[in-house]
């Protein structure tokens, strides 16, 4: 087990590296000159560019200005260009607000999703079943940022439930977490459903039934608990949807964090700040897809290769 | 008869049988694929928005982008959807809007997958540090999750349709790269390709009359789940000013307007956002009656 642990993180160091110089090199993909850019349109002079592509180092070797570029990120002196505040400082001061949004609708997408999926699979090719699954494709088909301002339409201007924007409160994180939720439940429900018809057709379903068990037991000590393996995988690559879909809800509900982060320093220039956030939620998303793996490994001992 | 003539009858017999068989298999897909109530439904759907789209100038009663007076109409007989704050017909917009979301599907798929069936190719078929390397490089693509790729080439192209198309392609590569990867392998270690190989078939033929038929289905399936999450996707670029610039008419941008005029005009956002769900359904149904129809041991 250690071992395959020690591999995985072995494997995981080459995809890391490429991750960091793609990021990297996100400045020098960029069509223009990066230092006229980060300056604006200020009408700065050919030697002030001069001189600020001096301050910046961004007169060295590119390999050295990798190194440069990963020790001034690491030790806190990469700073945003619109706060002056160091990028890791920023990044680590809105991540909780992102993860509270994240677990939230994980919480609500599980509970959801796990009802609706079982739902689905012990009443097959019934009403239940296609009304399941029709939502489920729903899910997956509407734009999360229209369904956001629908039922900031409905919750928030009509009926002034709950309200529309900020962060902080549970009840502004409500609508957020649901819209959230929606995408995931959609998912979920799916994967629970298939796993479980799956499960259920297995030959200790016949026993326990022969031994005259009742169905609920049988469906839930044991159908249900064997169908759970495939959806820990599910929830590593749920993390990617959340992350990814973290970002407009941020937006739509002003509501601060990474998302948020990373949008409005693409919209203001601000590169340093971009590539930092950037490679840290990239780094995130490598880890829990490790934790994932591993997890998967630590249930099923046949995973360990 | 002679013996060299026998087994010449007997190979053309085994040729018509093999290809036979094929045909017939195809029927079969394409029969399944009729049936399928779902598939047929979205892709009657999808045609139909392609022929709008086509024809908008022809069937959009107002010019998408001409400002009026008649500002923040609810929907009447004058505008069938109402009017925005700049006074300009929603329903033109969104007929207008729909070859913009159109092609953002269309092109970024192609994008996508082209760079990545050749990654797949390449990889599967030669091995070795050839697979290492570009699988390394699908891995730190796929370590950006969603639309946070796309973001960041939008970063570094900045806004505009054509970059959002660009980005949104760039993030389907690793999907269709690790799938063209998998099928190559699975039909490299087929006899036939060996059989090929030992008459001395160069690679490139190789590649192309066998190994590339073989992995098109999965790729058609992927590629038309696809489309449906591009548009959704570029959308979003566009909702978030990265994307179709103003005065462009594409539904991401009306639902970013319509959500400052919520209180006073629903209709703004409301009905871009269904142009777009009613299109991803679409493209979704379509998708799923080609996964079910090729294989339909993925049913349930």
């Amino acid at each position: 087990m250690a071992q395959y642990v020690a591999r995985r993180l072995v494997a995981m160091v080459p995809v890391l590296l490429l991750v960091s110089i793609l990021v990297f090199l996100m400045i020098y993909l960029t069509p223009g000159d990066p230092v006229q850019i980060m300056l604006g349109q200020s009408g700065a002079s050919a030697a002030q560019v001069a001189q600020v592509r001096h301050e910046l180092g961004l007169d060295r070797p590119l390999p050295v200005q990798y190194l440069k570029f990963l020790e001034n990120l690491l030790s806190g002196q990469e700073r945003s260009i619109a706060t002056q505040q160091p990028v890791v400082s920023e990044f680590l001061g809105l991540f909780p607000s992102t993860l509270q949004l994240a677990m939230a609708s994980l919480v609500i997408a599980v509970a959801l999703g796990i009802a609706l999926g079982v739902l689905a699979a012990t009443h097959p090719r019934t009403w239940v079943d296609y009304l399941s699954m029709a939502v489920s494709f729903m899910g997956v088909s509407v734009p999360n940022f229209w369904l956001a301002l629908l039922l900031i339409y409905l919750f928030a201007v009509q009926l002034n439930w709950l309200p529309a924007t900020g962060g902080g409160s549970w009840r502004q994180l409500v609508l957020p977490a649901v819209v959230l939720a929606v995408q995931q439940v959609a998912l979920i429900a799916r994967l629970v459903r298939a796993s479980m018809l799956e499960a259920l057709q297995e030959d200790y379903i016949k026993t326990a039934r022969a031994k005259g068990l009742p169905e609920r037991a049988v469906r839930l000590r044991h159908a249900f608990r064997n169908a759970l393996l495939p959806i820990v995988t599910l929830l590593g690559l749920n993390f990617g949807y959340l992350l990814s879909g973290a970002v407009i809800v941020e937006i739509v509900f002003a509501r601060p964090g990474i998302g948020r982060l990373i949008v409005d320093a693409i919209q203001a220039k601000d590169f340093p700040l971009v590539q930092g956030a950037i490679l840290m939620t990239a780094v995130v998303y490598l880890v829990v897809n490790l934790l994932t793996d591993l997890s998967y490994a630590v249930i099923d001992p046949r995973i360990r290769y | 008869m002679g013996v060299a003539q026998r087994v010449n009858a007997v190979d053309d017999r085994d040729d018509a049988l093999v290809r036979a068989t094929v045909q017939t298999r195809r029927a079969r897909a394409v029969r399944r694929l009729l049936r399928h109530h779902g598939g047929v439904t979205g892709g009657i759907v999808l045609l139909a928005l392609v022929v709008v789209a086509l024809l908008a100038p022809v069937v959009a009663p107002y010019n998408p982008i001409a400002i009026s007076t008649a500002i923040l109409q609810p929907p009447s007989g004058q505008h069938v959807l109402g009017t925005d704050n700049f006074g300009r017909d929603i329903f033109s917009r969104i007929i207008y809007g729909a070859r913009v979301s159109l092609r953002m599907g269309f092109v970024a798929v192609a994008i996508g997958a082209v760079i990545g069936t050749t990654m797949g190719v390449v990889a599967g078929a030669y091995g070795g540090f050839i697979d290492s390397a570009l699988m390394r490089l699908v891995d730190a693509l796929m370590a950006f999750p969603g639309i946070l790729l796309a973001l960041a080439v939008t970063a570094m192209l900045g806004p505009g349709l054509t970059n959002a198309m660009i980005a949104v392609g760039i993030g389907f590569i690793p999907s269709f790269a690790r799938l063209v990867r998998a099928s190559t392998l699975q039909v490299r270690h087929t006899t036939y390709v060996e059989a090929a190989r030992a008459v001395g078939c160069g690679d490139g033929r190789l590649i192309a009359r066998h190994i590339f038929p073989n992995v098109l289905t999965p790729v058609l399936v992927l590629a038309t789940l696809g489309v449906a999450s591009a548009i959704l996707i570029g959308a979003a670029l566009s909702f978030l000013g990265l994307g179709a610039q103003p005065p462009t008419a594409e539904w991401g941008i009306m639902l970013s307007d319509g959500r400052e005029f919520m209180r006073r005009a629903w209709w703004i956002m409301a009905f871009p956002g269904l142009a777009i769900t009613i299109t991803v359904m679409a493209a979704n149904l379509v998708g799923d009656g080609l996964r079910d129809a090729f294989d339909p041991r993925l049913t349930l």
